[in-house]
């Protein structure tokens, strides 16, 4: 992977990081689904992994500002995760909008959305760290 | 109402980061980013067991 397609990359995925927080506002704000304090936490977690790939298009791709993603994905898994066990019982109701209100996202609610995003974004910050794409061999 | 000031701590911090890395201090935003990170476990920690109003 060339340098400038890394940056390119990271980017898009800053975008997209952002375009997950405007659509909770957009959520919050125009459909009047107040955040819970874990809700906020996990668009907390959402910041904290961007800031990787902003260092990646300030400083450079670098192993260590993956890292950084990696560490704010794990904690936002970990809120998410820990949300989605409140609700895990059956019957015992749900929080939020289950998103339908905007597209067709199979009824789950944004917690179990964040849940599904944060492994994923893990998994792409491994896959283009510069030291797993070169390994060092002896 | 000092609560729920504090969840906006995290959200803070990584705006410090984000400007310090704007104008390339890199240490100084990875501190930022350090101290935003904290502040979110913690708030975390204190907020873990809150009682929801859930939709039943």
């Amino acid at each position: 992977m060339t340098p400038a397609l890394s940056l390119r990359l990271n980017a898009v995925g800053l975008l997209a990081v952002s375009a997950v927080l405007i659509f909770a506002f957009a959520d919050q704000l125009f459909l009047a689904d107040l955040p819970c304090p874990l809700c906020i936490l996990r668009r907390g977690a959402f910041v904290v992994a961007g800031f990787g790939l902003a260092l990646n298009l300030r400083f450079g791709p670098r192993a260590s500002h993956y890292a950084l993603l990696l560490i704010g994905a794990l904690a936002g898994a970990v809120i998410a995760s820990r949300q989605i066990l409140i609700h895990i019982v059956p019957g015992t109701g749900t929080y939020g909008h289950e998103l339908s209100g905007f597209i067709s996202t199979a009824g789950r609610s944004l917690f179990s959305w964040s849940w599904c995003s944060e492994p994923r974004s893990c998994c792409c910050s491994i896959a283009n760290s510069p030291r797993s794409r070169a390994p060092r061999i002896g | 109402m000092i609560c729920s000031a504090m969840m906006s701590i995290p959200f803070f911090l990584v705006v410090a980061a984000l400007a310090a890395a704007w104008f390339g201090h890199r240490h100084a935003s990875l501190a930022f980013w350090a101290a935003g990170l904290l502040a979110l476990l913690l708030l975390f920690r204190a907020h873990a067991t809150d009682v929801l109003n859930l939709i039943l």
